[in-house]
Protein backbone atom coordinates (compact mmCIF):
# COMPACT_ATOMS: atom_id res chain seq x y z
CA UNK A 1 0.00 0.00 0.00
CA UNK A 2 1.67 3.07 -1.61
CA UNK A 3 1.66 6.02 1.62
CA UNK A 4 0.18 8.28 -1.53
CA UNK A 5 -2.72 6.67 -2.08
CA UNK A 6 -4.39 7.27 1.09
CA UNK A 7 -5.07 11.28 0.26
CA UNK A 8 -6.37 11.35 4.05
CA UNK A 9 -5.86 10.42 7.39
CA UNK A 10 -7.19 12.00 10.57
CA UNK A 11 -7.70 10.96 14.32
CA UNK A 12 -10.10 13.45 15.62
CA UNK A 13 -10.17 15.41 12.64
CA UNK A 14 -12.89 16.30 9.94
CA UNK A 15 -12.90 16.10 5.87
CA UNK A 16 -10.91 19.22 5.05
CA UNK A 17 -12.83 22.35 4.02
CA UNK A 18 -11.13 23.76 0.87
CA UNK A 19 -12.65 26.98 0.83
CA UNK A 20 -12.20 28.93 3.99
CA UNK A 21 -8.97 31.23 4.09
CA UNK A 22 -8.21 29.16 7.25
CA UNK A 23 -9.30 25.71 6.39
CA UNK A 24 -9.95 23.48 9.56
CA UNK A 25 -10.39 19.66 8.99
CA UNK A 26 -12.39 19.00 11.58
CA UNK A 27 -15.39 21.04 10.22
CA UNK A 28 -17.54 18.09 11.23
CA UNK A 29 -17.40 16.54 14.56
CA UNK A 30 -19.17 13.17 13.81
CA UNK A 31 -19.57 11.95 10.37
CA UNK A 32 -21.58 9.08 10.96
CA UNK A 33 -24.47 11.65 12.20
CA UNK A 34 -25.81 12.38 8.72
CA UNK A 35 -26.32 8.62 7.94
CA UNK A 36 -28.51 8.03 10.96
CA UNK A 37 -31.57 5.98 10.62
CA UNK A 38 -34.51 6.19 13.17
CA UNK A 39 -32.43 8.04 15.39
CA UNK A 40 -29.46 6.16 15.52
CA UNK A 41 -25.50 6.77 14.01
CA UNK A 42 -24.23 3.92 12.54
CA UNK A 43 -21.00 2.44 14.14
CA UNK A 44 -19.35 2.85 10.54
CA UNK A 45 -19.86 4.49 7.30
CA UNK A 46 -18.14 3.09 4.03
CA UNK A 47 -18.24 5.29 0.87
CA UNK A 48 -17.98 4.67 -2.57
CA UNK A 49 -17.74 7.29 -5.24
CA UNK A 50 -17.76 7.05 -9.17
CA UNK A 51 -18.13 8.54 -12.41
CA UNK A 52 -16.74 10.69 -14.63
CA UNK A 53 -18.65 13.71 -12.46
CA UNK A 54 -18.10 12.03 -9.07
CA UNK A 55 -22.15 11.53 -9.24
CA UNK A 56 -22.46 7.94 -8.53
CA UNK A 57 -22.21 7.48 -4.61
CA UNK A 58 -23.26 3.96 -2.43
CA UNK A 59 -22.67 4.26 1.19
CA UNK A 60 -22.74 1.10 3.63
CA UNK A 61 -23.38 1.97 6.85
CA UNK A 62 -22.94 -0.36 9.90
CA UNK A 63 -25.70 -0.30 12.33
CA UNK A 64 -25.73 -1.80 15.98
CA UNK A 65 -29.39 -3.19 16.91
CA UNK A 66 -30.80 -4.91 19.94
CA UNK A 67 -34.60 -4.25 21.02
CA UNK A 68 -35.56 -2.31 23.80
CA UNK A 69 -35.68 -4.11 27.07
CA UNK A 70 -34.26 -6.92 25.79
CA UNK A 71 -30.75 -8.21 27.14
CA UNK A 72 -29.96 -10.52 23.83
CA UNK A 73 -27.49 -11.04 21.52
CA UNK A 74 -26.85 -7.83 19.51
CA UNK A 75 -27.22 -7.94 16.10
CA UNK A 76 -25.57 -6.03 13.25
CA UNK A 77 -27.11 -4.45 9.91
CA UNK A 78 -25.22 -3.36 6.96
CA UNK A 79 -27.53 -0.38 5.37
CA UNK A 80 -26.30 -0.22 1.31
CA UNK A 81 -28.09 3.09 0.08
CA UNK A 82 -27.31 4.23 -3.39
CA UNK A 83 -27.10 7.16 -5.63
CA UNK A 84 -30.90 7.08 -6.67
CA UNK A 85 -32.14 6.53 -3.07
CA UNK A 86 -32.91 2.80 -3.35
CA UNK A 87 -31.90 1.33 0.46
CA UNK A 88 -31.70 -2.34 1.49
CA UNK A 89 -30.54 -4.01 4.23
CA UNK A 90 -28.27 -7.22 5.11
CA UNK A 91 -28.52 -8.56 8.53
CA UNK A 92 -26.64 -10.85 11.04
CA UNK A 93 -29.42 -13.12 11.76
CA UNK A 94 -30.06 -14.51 8.61
CA UNK A 95 -26.34 -13.53 7.07
CA UNK A 96 -23.30 -14.81 8.97
CA UNK A 97 -21.41 -13.02 6.27
CA UNK A 98 -22.47 -9.56 7.87
CA UNK A 99 -20.74 -10.02 11.01
CA UNK A 100 -17.33 -11.54 9.85
CA UNK A 101 -17.38 -8.64 7.07
CA UNK A 102 -17.46 -6.20 10.13
CA UNK A 103 -14.53 -8.11 11.68
CA UNK A 104 -12.80 -7.91 8.60
CA UNK A 105 -13.36 -3.95 8.24
CA UNK A 106 -12.00 -3.53 12.23
CA UNK A 107 -8.73 -5.35 10.55
CA UNK A 108 -8.02 -4.06 7.44
CA UNK A 109 -4.46 -2.93 7.21
CA UNK A 110 -4.12 0.91 7.55
CA UNK A 111 -0.71 2.10 6.29
CA UNK A 112 1.56 3.98 8.10
CA UNK A 113 1.75 8.36 8.24
CA UNK A 114 4.35 9.08 6.18
CA UNK A 115 5.22 12.98 6.03
CA UNK A 116 8.88 12.15 4.61
CA UNK A 117 9.11 12.30 0.62
CA UNK A 118 10.52 8.62 0.14
CA UNK A 119 13.67 10.03 -1.84
CA UNK A 120 14.85 11.78 1.41
CA UNK A 121 17.03 9.34 2.34
CA UNK A 122 17.72 7.39 -1.24
CA UNK A 123 20.50 7.00 -3.38
CA UNK A 124 20.31 9.19 -6.22
CA UNK A 125 19.68 6.38 -8.85
CA UNK A 126 16.21 5.08 -6.90
CA UNK A 127 13.28 6.22 -8.95
CA UNK A 128 10.86 4.21 -6.85
CA UNK A 129 7.05 3.18 -7.99
CA UNK A 130 4.33 5.29 -10.20
CA UNK A 131 1.81 5.44 -7.01
CA UNK A 132 -0.96 2.73 -7.71
CA UNK A 133 -3.96 4.90 -7.85
CA UNK A 134 -6.51 1.86 -9.58
CA UNK A 135 -9.14 2.82 -11.71
CA UNK A 136 -9.89 6.15 -12.55
CA UNK A 137 -13.04 8.29 -11.33
CA UNK A 138 -13.48 5.65 -8.58
CA UNK A 139 -12.93 6.40 -4.49
CA UNK A 140 -13.41 5.20 -1.16
CA UNK A 141 -14.02 6.67 2.33
CA UNK A 142 -14.32 5.25 5.48
CA UNK A 143 -15.85 7.10 9.07
CA UNK A 144 -15.82 4.66 12.22
CA UNK A 145 -14.76 5.96 15.54
CA UNK A 146 -12.29 3.71 18.15
CA UNK A 147 -10.65 4.42 21.57
CA UNK A 148 -6.44 4.45 22.22
CA UNK A 149 -4.97 2.48 24.85
CA UNK A 150 -5.60 5.25 27.32
CA UNK A 151 -9.60 5.44 26.40
CA UNK A 152 -9.33 7.99 24.61
CA UNK A 153 -12.06 8.38 21.73
CA UNK A 154 -10.66 8.83 18.18
CA UNK A 155 -12.54 8.86 14.97
CA UNK A 156 -10.67 7.56 12.02
CA UNK A 157 -11.67 9.20 8.28
CA UNK A 158 -9.42 7.29 5.94
CA UNK A 159 -9.93 7.87 2.18
CA UNK A 160 -7.86 6.64 -1.28
CA UNK A 161 -8.66 6.88 -4.89
CA UNK A 162 -9.58 3.07 -6.60
CA UNK A 163 -7.06 0.97 -5.06
CA UNK A 164 -6.56 -0.10 -1.50
CA UNK A 165 -7.74 -1.83 1.59
CA UNK A 166 -11.18 0.03 1.75
CA UNK A 167 -11.78 -0.67 -1.98
CA UNK A 168 -10.73 -4.29 -0.71
CA UNK A 169 -13.09 -4.68 1.88
CA UNK A 170 -16.28 -3.17 -0.30
CA UNK A 171 -15.16 -6.19 -2.80
CA UNK A 172 -15.42 -8.62 -0.71
CA UNK A 173 -18.70 -7.36 1.15
CA UNK A 174 -20.15 -6.89 -2.39
CA UNK A 175 -19.34 -10.42 -2.89
CA UNK A 176 -20.31 -12.07 0.22
CA UNK A 177 -23.30 -9.99 0.79
CA UNK A 178 -24.81 -11.09 -2.95
CA UNK A 179 -28.16 -12.88 -1.75
CA UNK A 180 -28.18 -11.64 1.61
CA UNK A 181 -30.15 -7.98 0.77
CA UNK A 182 -33.28 -7.67 2.19
CA UNK A 183 -35.16 -4.88 0.27
CA UNK A 184 -35.87 -1.50 2.89
CA UNK A 185 -39.28 -1.76 4.69
CA UNK A 186 -39.05 -5.74 4.51
CA UNK A 187 -37.17 -6.28 7.67
CA UNK A 188 -37.92 -3.08 9.64
CA UNK A 189 -35.11 -0.60 10.99
CA UNK B 1 8.18 21.66 -1.16
CA UNK B 2 8.19 25.45 -3.09
CA UNK B 3 5.79 27.49 -1.80
CA UNK B 4 5.19 29.38 -5.22
CA UNK B 5 5.35 27.93 -8.86
CA UNK B 6 6.97 29.77 -11.74
CA UNK B 7 4.43 30.43 -14.48
CA UNK B 8 4.27 27.94 -17.29
CA UNK B 9 4.39 29.53 -20.75
CA UNK B 10 2.30 26.27 -22.77
CA UNK B 11 3.00 26.77 -26.54
CA UNK B 12 0.99 23.86 -27.81
CA UNK B 13 -1.49 22.70 -30.65
CA UNK B 14 -4.19 24.52 -29.00
CA UNK B 15 -7.26 27.00 -29.65
CA UNK B 16 -9.41 28.56 -27.57
CA UNK B 17 -13.42 29.06 -28.02
CA UNK B 18 -14.30 30.38 -31.76
CA UNK B 19 -10.31 29.93 -32.39
CA UNK B 20 -8.24 28.58 -34.68
CA UNK B 21 -5.38 26.30 -34.29
CA UNK B 22 -1.85 27.32 -34.60
CA UNK B 23 0.27 26.12 -37.37
CA UNK B 24 3.64 25.70 -36.89
CA UNK B 25 5.30 29.55 -36.58
CA UNK B 26 1.78 30.78 -34.94
CA UNK B 27 3.30 30.87 -31.29
CA UNK B 28 1.28 30.14 -28.30
CA UNK B 29 -2.37 31.23 -27.67
CA UNK B 30 -4.45 29.27 -30.75
CA UNK B 31 -6.90 31.71 -31.05
CA UNK B 32 -8.83 34.12 -28.91
CA UNK B 33 -11.88 34.48 -27.12
CA UNK B 34 -15.06 35.89 -27.90
CA UNK B 35 -14.81 38.38 -30.73
CA UNK B 36 -11.46 38.04 -30.85
CA UNK B 37 -11.58 34.22 -32.32
CA UNK B 38 -11.78 32.62 -35.75
CA UNK B 39 -8.83 34.61 -36.88
CA UNK B 40 -5.87 32.24 -38.36
CA UNK B 41 -3.21 33.42 -36.92
CA UNK B 42 -0.83 31.74 -39.13
CA UNK B 43 -1.91 31.03 -42.98
CA UNK B 44 1.38 29.77 -43.76
CA UNK B 45 1.21 26.10 -43.11
CA UNK B 46 4.74 24.95 -44.13
CA UNK B 47 7.31 24.06 -41.72
CA UNK B 48 9.15 26.95 -41.98
CA UNK B 49 8.23 29.76 -40.04
CA UNK B 50 7.73 33.60 -40.98
CA UNK B 51 10.92 35.15 -39.31
CA UNK B 52 9.13 37.37 -37.14
CA UNK B 53 7.41 34.39 -35.21
CA UNK B 54 8.36 31.99 -32.97
CA UNK B 55 8.92 28.60 -34.16
CA UNK B 56 7.75 25.81 -31.75
CA UNK B 57 10.34 23.45 -32.90
CA UNK B 58 13.00 25.37 -32.51
CA UNK B 59 13.21 25.24 -28.65
CA UNK B 60 13.05 21.98 -26.64
CA UNK B 61 11.32 23.86 -24.38
CA UNK B 62 8.47 24.49 -26.09
CA UNK B 63 8.62 21.65 -28.66
CA UNK B 64 7.75 19.56 -25.64
CA UNK B 65 4.04 21.00 -25.59
CA UNK B 66 4.12 20.93 -29.43
CA UNK B 67 4.77 17.30 -29.51
CA UNK B 68 2.56 16.51 -26.34
CA UNK B 69 -0.48 17.88 -28.04
CA UNK B 70 0.19 16.02 -31.46
CA UNK B 71 1.30 12.54 -28.60
CA UNK B 72 -2.46 13.32 -27.48
CA UNK B 73 -4.06 13.73 -30.64
CA UNK B 74 -2.28 10.18 -31.73
CA UNK B 75 -3.64 8.78 -28.42
CA UNK B 76 -7.30 10.12 -29.59
CA UNK B 77 -6.96 7.99 -33.17
CA UNK B 78 -5.91 5.14 -31.71
CA UNK B 79 -8.51 5.14 -29.13
CA UNK B 80 -10.98 5.52 -31.96
CA UNK B 81 -9.06 3.05 -33.87
CA UNK B 82 -9.57 0.08 -31.13
CA UNK B 83 -13.05 1.41 -30.21
CA UNK B 84 -14.12 0.39 -33.74
CA UNK B 85 -12.13 -2.74 -33.83
CA UNK B 86 -12.96 -3.99 -30.31
CA UNK B 87 -16.02 -2.37 -29.31
CA UNK B 88 -17.69 -1.40 -32.91
CA UNK B 89 -17.81 2.10 -31.80
CA UNK B 90 -18.98 4.68 -34.31
CA UNK B 91 -17.74 8.05 -33.69
CA UNK B 92 -18.03 7.85 -29.95
CA UNK B 93 -16.05 5.95 -27.49
CA UNK B 94 -17.86 3.18 -25.15
CA UNK B 95 -15.33 2.08 -22.86
CA UNK B 96 -12.44 4.28 -21.23
CA UNK B 97 -8.91 3.76 -22.36
CA UNK B 98 -5.90 5.06 -20.93
CA UNK B 99 -2.01 5.82 -21.79
CA UNK B 100 0.91 7.39 -20.46
CA UNK B 101 2.96 10.24 -22.62
CA UNK B 102 6.50 9.12 -22.48
CA UNK B 103 9.61 11.09 -23.44
CA UNK B 104 12.76 9.29 -25.15
CA UNK B 105 16.42 10.11 -24.05
CA UNK B 106 16.10 12.36 -27.40
CA UNK B 107 13.51 14.37 -26.41
CA UNK B 108 10.74 12.55 -28.95
CA UNK B 109 7.42 11.65 -27.19
CA UNK B 110 5.73 7.93 -27.51
CA UNK B 111 3.01 6.71 -26.38
CA UNK B 112 2.97 4.09 -23.60
CA UNK B 113 0.64 0.49 -24.42
CA UNK B 114 -3.07 1.38 -23.68
CA UNK B 115 -5.54 0.31 -21.16
CA UNK B 116 -9.30 -0.37 -21.78
CA UNK B 117 -11.17 -0.36 -18.69
CA UNK B 118 -15.46 0.07 -18.87
CA UNK B 119 -17.88 3.06 -19.34
CA UNK B 120 -16.42 4.92 -16.84
CA UNK B 121 -12.83 3.79 -15.44
CA UNK B 122 -9.68 2.50 -16.62
CA UNK B 123 -6.87 1.38 -14.80
CA UNK B 124 -3.86 3.12 -15.46
CA UNK B 125 -1.65 0.64 -13.51
CA UNK B 126 -2.02 -1.82 -16.15
CA UNK B 127 0.18 0.03 -18.25
CA UNK B 128 2.16 1.95 -15.88
CA UNK B 129 5.54 -0.50 -16.50
CA UNK B 130 7.57 1.77 -18.47
CA UNK B 131 6.72 5.07 -16.54
CA UNK B 132 9.58 6.48 -14.89
CA UNK B 133 9.47 10.26 -12.99
CA UNK B 134 12.03 11.13 -15.44
CA UNK B 135 10.11 9.84 -18.37
CA UNK B 136 6.75 10.76 -18.23
CA UNK B 137 5.34 14.05 -19.60
CA UNK B 138 1.49 13.80 -19.64
CA UNK B 139 -1.32 10.95 -19.65
CA UNK B 140 -4.92 10.80 -22.22
CA UNK B 141 -7.77 9.22 -21.34
CA UNK B 142 -11.22 9.67 -22.53
CA UNK B 143 -14.81 10.12 -20.64
CA UNK B 144 -17.35 8.13 -22.46
CA UNK B 145 -19.62 10.22 -20.43
CA UNK B 146 -19.12 13.32 -22.26
CA UNK B 147 -17.45 15.43 -19.42
CA UNK B 148 -14.71 17.67 -20.68
CA UNK B 149 -12.96 18.31 -17.86
CA UNK B 150 -10.82 15.73 -15.06
CA UNK B 151 -12.64 14.53 -12.33
CA UNK B 152 -12.42 15.31 -9.07
CA UNK B 153 -10.32 12.08 -8.57
CA UNK B 154 -8.52 12.63 -12.10
CA UNK B 155 -7.30 15.94 -10.27
CA UNK B 156 -6.39 13.74 -7.23
CA UNK B 157 -4.45 11.29 -9.53
CA UNK B 158 -2.69 14.06 -11.24
CA UNK B 159 -1.44 15.81 -7.58
CA UNK B 160 -0.03 12.19 -6.67
CA UNK B 161 1.93 11.93 -10.07
CA UNK B 162 2.67 15.20 -9.86
CA UNK B 163 4.15 14.89 -6.19
CA UNK B 164 5.30 11.56 -7.71
CA UNK B 165 7.57 13.25 -10.56
CA UNK B 166 8.43 16.62 -8.41
CA UNK B 167 10.25 13.95 -5.51
CA UNK B 168 12.05 12.47 -7.71
CA UNK B 169 12.60 14.59 -10.40
CA UNK B 170 12.28 17.96 -9.10
CA UNK B 171 10.10 20.53 -10.15
CA UNK B 172 10.67 21.48 -13.59
CA UNK B 173 10.14 17.72 -14.62
CA UNK B 174 6.78 18.15 -12.54
CA UNK B 175 5.87 21.02 -14.68
CA UNK B 176 5.81 19.28 -17.18
CA UNK B 177 3.25 17.00 -16.30
CA UNK B 178 -0.18 17.48 -18.18
CA UNK B 179 -3.40 15.54 -18.49
CA UNK B 180 -5.28 15.24 -21.52
CA UNK B 181 -9.14 14.54 -21.51
CA UNK B 182 -11.04 13.05 -24.96
CA UNK B 183 -14.60 13.27 -24.86
CA UNK B 184 -17.67 14.64 -27.78
CA UNK B 185 -18.62 18.00 -27.33
CA UNK B 186 -21.85 18.26 -25.34
CA UNK B 187 -22.57 21.79 -26.45
CA UNK B 188 -22.64 20.61 -30.40
CA UNK B 189 -24.92 18.18 -32.17
CA UNK B 190 -21.66 17.24 -33.78
CA UNK B 191 -20.84 13.59 -32.72
CA UNK B 192 -17.10 14.77 -33.17
CA UNK B 193 -14.37 13.49 -29.69
CA UNK B 194 -12.35 16.75 -29.07
CA UNK B 195 -8.73 16.50 -26.65
CA UNK B 196 -8.76 19.43 -23.66
CA UNK B 197 -5.83 20.31 -21.90
CA UNK B 198 -4.91 20.81 -18.38
CA UNK B 199 -2.02 21.02 -16.00
CA UNK B 200 -0.93 22.34 -12.66
CA UNK B 201 -2.30 25.66 -13.08
CA UNK B 202 -5.52 24.83 -14.66
CA UNK B 203 -8.56 25.29 -12.82
CA UNK B 204 -10.21 22.48 -10.82
CA UNK B 205 -13.81 23.83 -10.98
CA UNK B 206 -15.54 21.33 -13.01
CA UNK B 207 -16.97 23.81 -14.99
CA UNK B 208 -13.68 25.05 -16.39
CA UNK B 209 -12.51 23.50 -19.75
CA UNK B 210 -9.28 23.12 -21.08
CA UNK B 211 -7.83 24.59 -24.56
CA UNK B 212 -8.45 22.55 -27.30
CA UNK B 213 -5.93 20.78 -28.59
CA UNK B 214 -6.12 20.14 -32.87
CA UNK B 215 -7.21 16.32 -33.43
CA UNK B 216 -4.52 16.58 -36.30
CA UNK B 217 -1.37 17.58 -34.67
CA UNK B 218 1.61 16.60 -35.73
CA UNK B 219 5.12 16.32 -33.93
CA UNK B 220 7.90 18.41 -34.86
CA UNK B 221 9.90 17.06 -37.80
CA UNK B 222 13.21 14.76 -36.80
CA UNK B 223 14.47 14.32 -33.31
CA UNK B 224 14.56 17.37 -30.98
Amino acid sequence: MSWSVITLIALHLGWANGQDASPTIAAIANPMRPFQLAGRAPEAVIQETMGERSDQVRTLAIFRHREEGRSGPLSWRIRDTGTEGHARSAHSEDCPAVYGLILQLERIPLPRLEIRPEVDAAPANYQGRLPDIGQTHTSYALAASGFTSRNEPVFFRVSHLGSGPIRDWWMEADRQLEGCWRSEGTGGA
Amino acid sequence: MPDTLPDIEVVGQRRRPNGTFPQRGGGSGGGGLGGEGGEHQNEVGENDPPPDQIDPCASPDTALDWNADAAAAEGKKEFERRGREEDGDDGHLSRERYAFILQREDGSLYLSSIATGGPNWVNPNEVSGQVTPFNVVGMVHNHPGGSQAPSGDDWAGFDIYYNYVLQHAGLERANQLRIYIIARDTNSTSPALQIKAYNNQSSRDSDAEGDEVNPEALPCPGPL
